[in-house]
């Protein structure tokens, strides 16, 4: 279906969500902080990436900055994810450039369709798919 | 006012006895000079004796002094012994020229004798002796200018006395009414005094400190206010009042007075001791003299004290109360992240077993998906309370389509229903359409009530009303379920207070549901209540105005 950027720190829900994903028919890429997920972004080119906010090293607002900074970068989706289900953890995240947000604990069904959602939003992807 | 003209005379009495007394014995001797030998014995005899009598007298009453009634018939005595001397001397000269003896004894009854009555006795008296001895002798022409003289006399008396009685009783007048005038000045300054303690005491009984100052120099004060600075009063009357008041806070007070008439002010004050302390000072300017300032002063130290301490305690008191909020928060964040590999690979197994036919783990693995979506209801309602509390919770203000939105919640939680078989009817008035409320805090209201009127109703009826009242909307969400008991009613709307502790173990929820509505309601403005009968069911009322109004701060975003 669609290459998926996975950066999360946490070893059990980085496990559980890429096994997740991968049941649903994704390729998932793993980073485990802030630091990978822009290499990765950068080497990969992912069709979206779910970003945890809370990393080591360079968190998930920074990551999402130097991504959406970057030309090469700039049109991959990302999705927020973080635990905090405070509004202004929401706005802040849309602020550095998130495209949608999430909380944690991950409602499948509802994560999956905010993916189907940005991936379809995107017209490049959207060639992707139809071909 | 009774014109006694006794106390006058009264002491007149031993000096004129003395004088006459003097005037006999002088008289005594010059009979002796001048009067032939037949008739010189006797009337040396007379005068001497007359003189010897009036020596005694004098002497006698000089020092007991004559009884006011007897005054004028002791004076009348002087009458007689003068009377009786003249009359004496002329039967025995009878030489015409000796009636000018009793010529001046008329004049001097007219000059002595104040009262009238006796003054009228004894010249009638002397009269009459004249009379009788002048008709036991022979008369001559010789005799006729003297007579003439007696009646003269007599004439020059009265006159006198008329005079003197008139001096006399106008002085009596005056005399009383300056005795009069000062009689009323002591009365007056005898109130005075009287008045002048009681109000003294009147003012040392209050409990405040009362004290007048004229050109911040203290004129009076009462004992309050001189022991509550540790000082005797007569050591504080004519200090300026800044010996009081602590040097810092000077030119504050300066200020103030100079710019208020009137009004309370708190200051710190300096007891003798040089220890400091509050006190509150109420003062005015009285129109006593001029500018004259009147201060009621009372020692709030312990109040001050107590202050402080309940000052502290509540900012403590708020401090942990934020605490725990915050506590709370990051509290839900921390369970979150373990919560979220539960609930996924919870729901990993479940995928996995389905595809599997493994139908036990499928059931087990379900069981683990139910519990860990109520703990995470819980702890996003512990979220929320601890959102409200710390004022972290933002509104989105927007229109939007009641009918539609209550649709929307109805088919949300249409599922839960099912679970106890309960009936679910919505009556929707037609006049119910727009409303300006933060959809989400609106959403979650409903379902709350509804969620709460499912739990705890099992096969029966509930039933959702719409309609508009007073500018707003009225949602009563009413069942036929347990009811409330009137004791826990009071609690209801409070946090972590579910009616019954084991409902929370038979009908699950955290008890939240309810603060959070009521909360939410209060924040914008609108109202909830409860009619219920226990086992018959209860009936929630929200209401909330159609224009939802919130103070700025807690907005976060307005969409028109």
């Amino acid at each position: 279906m669609a290459r998926i950027l996975l950066v999360e720190d946490n070893l059990m829900n980085r496990d559980m969500l890429a096994r997740r994903l991968v049941r649903r028919g994704h390729d998932v890429l793993i980073a485990k902080n802030g630091r990978e997920a822009i290499e990765l972004a950068q080497i990969e080119d992912p069709d979206l990436i779910l970003m945890d906010m809370s990393l080591p090293e360079v968190d998930g607002w920074e990551a999402t900055r130097a991504i959406k900074e970057s030309t090469k970068t700039r049109a991959i989706p990302i999705i927020a994810l973080t635990a905090h289900a405070l509004q202004s953890d929401r706005d802040r995240s849309l602020e550095v450039g998130c495209d949608d947000f999430d909380t944690k604990p991950v409602k499948f069904p509802r994560l999956q369709a905010k993916i189907d959602m940005l991936l379809q939003e995107n017209p490049e992807l959207k060639e992707r798919y139809s071909s | 006012m009774k014109k006694t003209s006794q106390p006058a005379l009264q002491n007149a009495i031993s000096p004129v006895s003395f004088w006459l007394a003097g005037l006999y014995g002088f008289f005594t001797i010059s009979h002796w000079l001048v009067l032939s030998a037949d008739i010189a014995p006797i009337m040396m005899a007379i005068a001497g004796g007359s003189a010897c009598f009036l020596a005694l007298l004098g002497g006698y009453t000089r020092r007991h002094p004559v009884p006011l009634p007897l005054v004028y018939p002791v004076a009348s005595v002087f009458t007689l012994v003068i009377g009786f001397n003249s009359l004496i001397h002329l039967w025995l000269v009878q030489e015409p020229y000796l009636v000018t003896n009793i010529g001046l004894l008329l004049i001097s009854i007219g000059i002595f004798f104040l009262d009238t009555r006796w003054f009228v006795v004894n010249i009638v008296a002397t009269h009459i002796a004249f009379i009788a001895f002048m008709s036991a002798m022979d008369f001559s022409n010789d005799w006729q200018p003297f007579i003439f003289f007696v009646i003269e006399a007599t004439m020059v008396s009265v006159i006198a006395h008329l005079v003197r009685r008139r001096n006399f009783d106008h002085l009596t007048v005056l005399r009383h009414q300056a005795e009069n005038r000062s009689e009323q000045t002591a009365l007056v300054a005898k109130l005075a005094t009287e008045n002048e303690q009681r109000f003294r005491r009147l003012a040392d009984a209050t409990f405040e400190g009362i004290v007048l100052y004229q050109d911040d120099k203290i004129f009076d004060a009462n004992l309050v206010l001189a022991n509550m600075f540790g000082y005797q009063l007569h050591e504080i009357i004519g200090r300026p009042i800044y010996d009081f008041i602590t040097p810092q806070l000077w030119s504050n007070v300066k200020d103030y007075l100079n710019s208020v008439n009137e009004g309370t002010y708190e200051v710190i004050a300096q007891h003798k001791d040089g220890t400091e302390f509050f006190i509150e000072v109420r003062g005015r300017i009285i129109s006593y003299r001029p500018l004259v300032r009147i201060a009621v002063v009372r020692d709030i130290t312990s109040y001050k004290e107590t202050e402080q301490v309940l000052q502290r305690a509540k900012r403590a008191a708020e401090e942990a109360s934020l605490a725990k909020s915050n506590f709370l928060a990051n509290m839900s964040h921390e369970l979150r992240t373990p919560l979220t590999a539960i609930m996924g690979y919870a729901e990993l197994i479940h995928e996995e077993s389905e595809d599997q036919q493994l139908k036990q783990i499928m059931n087990d693995s379900h069981k683990i998906i139910i519990a860990s979506q109520h703990l995470l209801t819980i702890i996003n309602d512990i979220l929320d309370i601890a959102k409200i509390e710390t004022q972290r919770l933002r509104f989105t203000l927007s229109k939007l389509h009641v009918p539609q939105l209550v649709h929307e919640v109805c088919s949300t939680v249409q599922p839960r229903f099912e679970t106890n078989n309960n009936k679910f009817h919505l009556k929707m008035a037609d006049d119910v359409n727009i409303m300006y409320v933060d959809e989400a805090k609106l959403r979650q209201m409903l379902v709350n009530l509804l969620d709460n009127a499912t739990k705890f109703t099992h096969n029966g009826q509930i039933t959702l009303s719409v309609s508009s009242r007073d500018e707003g909307y009225l949602f009563d969400v009413a069942d036929n379920g347990i009811g409330i008991e009137s004791d826990k009613l009071a609690t209801l709307f409070e946090a972590f207070t579910q009616a019954d502790q084991s409902h929370t173990r038979k009908y699950g929820g955290t008890g939240l549901g309810l603060a959070i509505t009521r909360r939410l309601c209060d924040i914008m403005g609108g109202s909830i209540s409860v009619e219920t009968e226990p086992g018959q069911g209860s009936t929630f009322s929200l209401w909330l105005p159609a224009h939802v109004q919130i103070s700025n701060d807690l907005i976060e975003a307005v969409e028109t």
